[in-house]
């Protein structure tokens, strides 16, 4: 996946949808920072988790 | 004792010093706010000073101890702690644009207060990377600040004003947050030791949050008895801190004067390669192998995982914070840090399936690691892939690549706080002259495992020594 996303499509899409008005210079910070993260992201991607495995947990009632 | 000698004490001894009358707390406290006014003007550690009440709680501690009573832990030593504490009266920067702090709190946060009620001097508070996200304390509102050691390069972050400050003998401790690396790095680059106790062992109540799921508050300090009292006198449960779960009554210090006087016989030390030799420049690497060495380690570790486990923090941490953030991000973007409202934005964009991916990863690794504590009491890895970078440096190039410099500091750091470890960090002195630091990680709950390792550490002469950097 990595360096085939199409992250300018994303962002704009996704921007609209958390309320953002982002200008050109804007998005393409924005598009270079998410490139950078699925970078980073890849290895964790890959992992294949077992169904039992949930999120680690936080909430306690 | 005259006031110039008391500002290179460790905590403890001041504190010590107070209780027999050897120095009072008002002159504990004088002697810090002018090394403070002396050195800040080049350093920069400092958003706010609060020397009216530390004077003030100098002055109760020496009225008390006048009328004979028994003096707390702490008495009169003086601190300062990361802009991100609520001081009452106090506007809570968060390392923020002042305009958008808001009103001052009316309360102090828990740690503030506990430590307060442990006898401690509040002197002021400390610069950060803005909202804590950063590696470098490069703040566009309130300037870098710089590295006692060398004043061309950072402090690190994002509680770099915490490891300058401590360094600089601006103060004795300083009480810092850690999300991915933010103790752990300035100590590495400052010269000093600091505690990333385990997640939920110091309350976080009235701390600005970062990251709810991975933050964490502890120590900076000369010494690991000095994190071991801090972390005895601040530990205790807290109904302000939903995650908070230890009960007060560690005795993290005992474990550190045990390991003083008696050595550390027995303690199952381990290295960690792999990954963390990928990523570490020279003086890294011989750090961690001359601590392992020390410590006589029996084994070296190549844990399978590790980039995934540094992939799930960074994931978490953008997904975190810019939904943490999103309210400011859309009404005062022009207000917010140049340097990381782009990647806090692009946080708040990421796919929900990655965020689930990394909180169910983070289950995974933390099983992985809690059977190597089967093995082992104590793992040893740097803390820093290299020395302090310069001001402006936008690579780093190390041994497995050339990466950008502001999210990459906390390589070595980012997948242990990710599953909430405790880390003392120990600073080492390198061939260049600059220190370095190395991460001792032990099991969830163990800090005193950790604080002993790095107690051996300094008895053995192994530790950076930095006097008063100039």
């Amino acid at each position: 996946m990595t360096g085939t996303t199409d992250w300018r499509s994303y962002a704009l899409v996704m921007a609209g949808v958390q309320g953002y008005a982002l200008d050109e210079a804007q998005l393409e910070r924005v598009v270079a920072q998410l490139e950078l993260i699925e970078g980073i992201a890849a290895p964790l991607l890959a992992q294949q988790l077992p169904p039992e495995i949930e999120p680690a947990p936080v909430f306690k009632p | 004792m005259s006031r110039l000698d008391a500002g290179a004490l460790h905590a403890w001894q001041m504190a010590d010093c107070v209780a027999h009358g050897d120095i009072s707390a008002r002159e504990l406290v004088t002697a810090a706010l002018d090394n403070l006014r002396n050195r800040d003007a080049s350093i920069n550690a400092y958003t706010d000073i609060t020397e009216q009440r530390a004077l003030l709680e100098a002055d109760v501690i020496d009225q008390r101890r006048v009328r004979g009573e028994a003096l707390p832990p702490l008495a009169g030593v003086p601190y300062a702690v990361k802009n991100l504490f609520d001081v009452a009266g106090l506007p809570t920067l968060a390392g923020g644009h002042r305009g958008r702090a808001g009103a001052a709190p009316s309360e102090d946060a828990t740690l503030v207060s506990r430590s307060a009620a442990a006898g401690a001097c509040l002197i002021g508070a400390l610069n950060m990377d803005a909202y804590a996200y950063g590696f470098t304390t490069e703040n566009s509102f309130h300037g870098v600040t710089r590295n006692p050691h060398d004043p061309m390069r950072v402090a690190g972050g994002s509680s770099g004003g915490c490891g300058a400050a401590v360094a600089a003998q601006m103060c004795a401790f300083a009480l810092g947050s850690d999300t991915n690396g933010s103790i752990r790095v300035p100590s590495s680059f400052c010269g000093v030791f600091g505690l990333k106790p385990t997640f939920g062992a110091l309350s976080r109540g009235g701390s600005r949050p970062f990251v709810h799921n991975i933050d964490h508050l502890g120590p900076f300090a000369r010494g690991s008895r000095d994190l071991a009292r801090i972390f005895d006198a601040l530990v205790g449960l807290d109904s302000r801190d939903h995650a908070c779960t230890r009960e007060a009554g560690a005795q993290t210090e005992a474990a550190v004067l045990r390991a003083q006087s008696e050595g550390i016989a027995g303690l199952r030390v381990a290295r960690l390669t792999g990954y963390f030799d990928q990523w570490s420049g020279p003086d890294a690497r011989s750090a961690s192998r001359a601590v392992a060495m020390a410590l006589g380690a029996q084994d070296e570790l190549d844990l399978p995982n590790v980039p995934a486990a540094r992939a799930a923090g960074f994931v978490i941490t953008a997904s975190e914070s810019g939904q943490l953030y999103r309210p400011e991000l859309q009404a005062h973007y022009d207000d917010m840090e140049p340097l990381n409202r782009d990647r806090m934005l692009a946080g708040s964009l990421l796919p929900a399936s990655w965020y689930v991916q990394a909180q169910r990863f983070r289950l995974a690794f933390a099983r992985q690691l809690n059977a190597v504590f089967e093995r082992f009491d104590v793992l040893v890895a740097p803390a820093t892939p290299c020395v302090a970078t310069e001001i402006g440096q936008a690579w780093i190039d190390l041994p497995g690549g050339r990466v950008p410099t502001r999210p990459s500091i906390g390589l070595m750091t980012q997948p242990i706080s990710f599953i909430g470890l405790p880390v003392v960090a120990v600073p080492l002195p390198t061939a260049g002259g600059l220190p370095i630091g190395v991460q001792l990680i032990a099991a969830p709950g163990r800090e005193d495992l950790a604080l002993a390792a790095a107690a051996a550490l300094e008895a053995g002469g192994n530790t950076f020594k930095s006097g008063s950097p100039k």
